[in-house]
């Protein structure tokens, strides 16, 4: 019973890792651009904008 | 309140038109007014009217009334930029390879030509009518985007935003009369009478053929003419409309981070730099 539980756990664990690998492989084969930024910048914002909460209707983008 | 919207490519970009009480046929009419525009004002079609103004180089050339208050933008861009944002860099665009539209992928590019003359020094503008230098080109791409968002705007009515591959200027109150939620890096913005638009290196880039080849892209520093070394990757500005807001957006990434900061802050409303 014990032995045949560390089968399952460790065929878990190894499926996980291979999963990992492989989407590892993946995203590093199917990069876009990898001069792309990596996280949203900080936006700096004069008293003549105001931020809002609502999800943006449209956005400016690079194109 | 009732919104339209209508999205739809052109200028080589998605376009999203979206208006407040405005019947969907004049967003229909809208969408084919810019096509129209983009048949007229890309480089990349032979029979269009930039072309044959670049292709007419050393000699007078009747202009549209467009292509006039577009070529006007560009002097004014150039002026109000210090001379970095400069559409007389055709023939630097060409020589890194970016011959045609790069869903058909770049081609072998040439040697860079040297930095192109200043602006008012290769373009005279007049009532109907343009002359290049002999041996020069415009290419007003970005430009162009911003222009005819801001001028849409204003044809579409009091309560309207007009999105044309991301140079956008929002007119009225939107939707719930808050301002229009637009996103800016990342953050929800609520425009009203204000543009924005945002320059990038990374999206239009691409290696030049062979073992080891470079990353080039394809905006130039007309200071050098060749592809800007810049360390910004990306800049988004919001100011009073969409073509300031696309020139300031290309100066301050031709600048890079140390002198972004102070060329933008008597200029613009918002901005990231990335």
């Amino acid at each position: 019973m014990l032995v045949r539980e560390l089968g399952l756990k460790a065929g878990a664990a190894a499926l996980t890792l291979a999963a990992a690998a492989a989407a590892a492989l993946y995203v590093s084969t199917h990069v876009r651009s990898r001069a792309a930024p990596l996280q949203p910048a900080v936006v700096t914002v004069s008293p003549a904008v105001t931020t809002g909460e609502a999800a943006p209707i449209t956005s400016t983008y690079v194109s | 309140m009732s919104l339209e919207e209508i999205r739809f490519e052109a200028l080589g970009s998605d376009c999203h038109l979206l208006t407040v009480r405005l019947p969907a046929a004049r967003l229909r009419r809208a969408q084919g007014w810019v096509l129209s525009m983009h048949q007229r004002l890309s480089r990349f079609l032979p029979d269009s009217e930039l072309s044959r103004l670049n292709a007419a180089a050393g000699r007078w050339s009747g202009v549209s009334d467009e292509l006039e208050l577009l070529l006007r933008a560009a002097l004014e861009a150039y002026e109000s930029s210090g001379g970095l944002v400069h559409a007389g860099v055709l023939h630097s665009v060409l020589a890194t390879g970016y011959t045609r539209s790069l869903v058909e992928g770049p081609t072998a590019g040439g040697g860079p030509p040297p930095p192109p003359p200043a602006l008012p020094d290769m373009l005279q503008v007049a009532p109907g009518r343009a002359r290049l230098r002999l041996g020069t080109g415009v290419d007003l791409g970005g430009l162009a985007k911003g222009w005819l968002a801001d001028r849409l705007a204003s044809e579409l009515g009091a309560n309207c935003l007009v999105n044309l591959g991301g140079d956008l200027f929002a007119l009225g109150a939107g939707p719930d009369g808050r301002g229009w939620p637009v996103g800016v890096a990342g953050a929800t913005l609520m425009l009203r009478e204000q543009g924005a638009a945002t320059s990038g290196t990374w999206r239009r880039s691409w290696r030049t053929p062979g073992r080891g080849g470079r990353l080039v892209h394809h905006l130039i520093d007309p200071r050098s003419g060749r592809p800007a070394a810049s360390d910004l990757t990306e800049v988004s500005v919001v100011s009073e409309s969409a073509t300031a807001a696309e020139v300031h957006a290309k100066a301050a990434l031709l600048l890079g981070s140390a002198e972004a900061p102070r060329y933008l802050r008597p200029r613009a409303l918002a901005w990231s730099l990335s």
